[in-house]
């Protein structure tokens, strides 16, 4: 063997260790996505452990030998960076607690792709879509490479949130946005009444930008339809997290968004932090549903607070006319035409944006009514635990006539967030303890039972349903 | 957007194609197999080409694969085919359905004009291999800029 072809053989066989060494790793809510992940590079590796093989046969020709060198290289390289995709996913960084529950929105939502959830330390919630890189179309795959890919339904799904001090649990509701990422693209709001006010956005951005001496041909015309797939796609998450969530995903969103930089939030992958929270806030005074109650006159009832739009993020930046809005960007460094789309564009979403909160919930209506966190079950849910929680009793099951049913998520989620915007100060100091009480001791022993009802909620489920 | 690299399975896909184009021999299997690939990249990008050119700004949100392939041939190609592009891709899209369907009909100047195509977004992807820039020496920049006036 020749120094290079040595040193890729090392590369495998280290690599093909590190799988090994993960492969034996516990992850959290017994997930198989990171197994399957971890199979597919397993595959990808014998491949090009076969290449290596094959350029050592005696008679391949040199320059064949080169090439599946090369290629065995290439592949390494591959399985090198596709391995870091499932770092954080193991449950010593993620609290094990949460993925069960978060496994079971994926099931409610119809979510058949293969998913996986994993922390970071970054102030980021995300989910990343791994379209299928067709790895069964490399020459020569192996069986275990076709497998791998055969066994994994595609795109692979990476929802990511913040580990450490800013996985926060009442955040944690922004989860249920990311996995609207997950169904974005199984419905299809129908858009076609506003195509007039796009284009007209459009051209009044070309305008901007030629007027300004900028080009805008198909390049810039990819971007525009790069923003409005991604604005598009921002809307629907947040529908499909409010009807899944309700008041929680709310108050978590718009709190993230304060916590992480409480900016303009506009970019060519966002639109405006303003706009999103005036949607959801518009869908919590709702009182179409059953009882005519709304989730903002239930919180009113339950608490004596108003619940205004503001609450979690007061310092989000209002959204500006479209002129001032467009200078800002610019004078922020924003590329000119990203700026002027940027600019140019909210005022066709702040038309379309209902459209699209309908469409969603349509799609979760055909999935099933049972999706639904409603404002009744939000009243339901406060007068059950919230007293409770107060006396550091956690929301893990209810009584439903002679039954011991367990708490959902979104019900764990929602009474923790009114506990923590309007009974922090009731949360007694822990017993002994000689630290002074402060508002960060209480929140962090609201946390905790946060996560304790998280935990029991799941064994109670485990008891009543074992399989 | 992070890019997991990948670009072996598409490099064997379009050299793989190439030979099939040509009417050089692969084994069965294996040309089933290119040939359904290449017919999917081929017409998704056909179509999300003629939908931009359509200026239907909704293309990307609809038909996120169309527009994705197309991005892909035009981000490599643009600079060689320019106008021409979508021309071309509308021609390839055809030959390669042509060729899954038995191949008899199909005129040699297509054929040569759809290898040329997969041969250039081939040339594109070995050039951009090639000079892919090596990682960086990475600073921390540090959002708030007050050092700077220390």
């Amino acid at each position: 063997m020749q120094a290079h072809e040595q040193a890729c053989a090392f590369l495998l066989g280290r690599l093909h260790a590190e799988v090994r060494r993960l492969r034996a790793i516990h992850f959290p809510g017994h997930d198989m996505g990171p197994r399957k992940w971890l199979n597919l590079i397993a595959g990808k590796l014998d491949t090009a452990s076969l290449y290596l093989a094959q350029s050592q046969l005696p008679g391949t020709a040199p320059e064949r030998a080169a090439l599946l060198v090369s290629e065995a290289e290439t592949l390494g390289d591959e399985a090198y960076v596709q391995l870091t995709f499932v770092a954080g996913a193991d449950s010593t960084q993620i609290p094990h607690q949460v993925v069960a529950p978060f496994q079971r929105w994926v099931e409610a939502l119809g979510i058949e792709q293969t998913i996986f959830f994993r922390a970071e330390h970054l102030p980021n919630y995300e989910l990343e879509a791994v379209a299928d890189i067709h790895d069964d179309l490399i020459r020569d795959a192996t069986d275990s490479l076709r497998r791998a890919h055969a066994d994994i339904s595609w795109p692979v799904l990476r929802v990511s949130v913040p580990g450490h001090a800013m996985g926060l649990l009442p955040h944690f509701a922004v989860v249920a946005h990311e996995l609207g990422h997950a169904i974005q693209e199984r419905y299809a709001p129908d858009l076609t009444p506003f195509e007039k006010d796009i284009e007209v956005a459009v051209d009044a951005a070309k305008s901007r930008v030629q007027s300004a001496g900028g080009r805008f041909a198909v390049t810039e015309e990819i971007l525009t339809e790069e923003i409005i797939q991604s604005w598009v796609n921002e809307l629907k998450a947040d529908a499909i997290a409010h009807y899944l969530v309700g008041p929680a995903v709310f108050f978590a969103l718009c709190g993230f968004l304060e916590l992480s930089g409480h900016g303009y939030g506009v970019a060519e992958t966002h639109p405006p932090s303003d706009m999103r929270r005036h949607f959801l806030f518009e869908k919590l005074q709702d009182r179409s549903g059953q009882s005519g109650a709304s989730f903002v006159s239930v919180f009113k009832e339950k608490t004596s607070v108003d619940l205004v739009e503001d609450i979690t993020s007061p310092n989000i930046e209002r959204c500006l006319p479209t002129e001032d809005l467009f200078q800002q960007l610019l004078a922020g460094d924003m590329d000119l035409v990203k700026a002027a789309l940027c600019a140019e564009l909210i005022p066709a979403f702040y038309k379309l944006a209902p459209t699209i909160y309908d469409a969603a919930e349509r799609n979760l209506r055909e999935l099933g009514s049972g999706l639904f966190y409603t404002p009744d079950q939000y009243a339901v849910d406060i007068d059950r635990h919230l007293e409770s929680l107060c006396a550091l009793i956690p929301p893990i099951e209810y009584r439903e006539g002679a039954s011991l049913r367990a708490c959902n998520l979104s019900s764990i989620l929602n009474v923790g967030w009114v506990a923590l915007l309007t009974r922090v100060d009731h949360f007694p100091a822990a017993k002994g303890s000689v630290e002074p009480v402060t508002t960060a001791s209480r929140l962090e022993c609201l946390h905790e039972l946060l996560l304790k009802a998280v935990e029991l909620s799941e064994a109670r489920r485990l008891w009543e349903n074992p399989t | 957007m992070r890019t997991l690299p990948g670009d072996l399975a598409l490099k064997h896909l379009l050299q793989n194609g190439l030979t099939v184009v040509r009417g050089d021999a692969v084994d069965v299997p294996r040309r089933e197999d290119v040939l359904r690939a290449l017919v999917q990249l081929f017409s998704d990008a056909n179509r999300g080409s003629q939908a931009l050119s359509a200026r239907r700004f909704l293309v990307a949100t609809n038909e996120a694969p169309a527009f994705q392939r197309f991005v892909l041939f035009f981000k490599h190609l643009d600079r060689e085919f320019g106008d021409e592009l979508a021309q071309r891709l509308s021609e390839a899209a055809s030959v390669i359905e042509a060729i899954q369907q038995g191949g008899q009909q199909v005129a040699v100047d297509a054929r040569q004009r759809t290898a040329d195509l997969i041969s250039a977004l081939l040339n594109a992807l070995s050039r951009e291999s090639a000079l892919k820039p090596l990682v960086p020496q990475r600073s921390v920049v540090v959002r708030n800029r007050a050092s700077q006036f220390a």
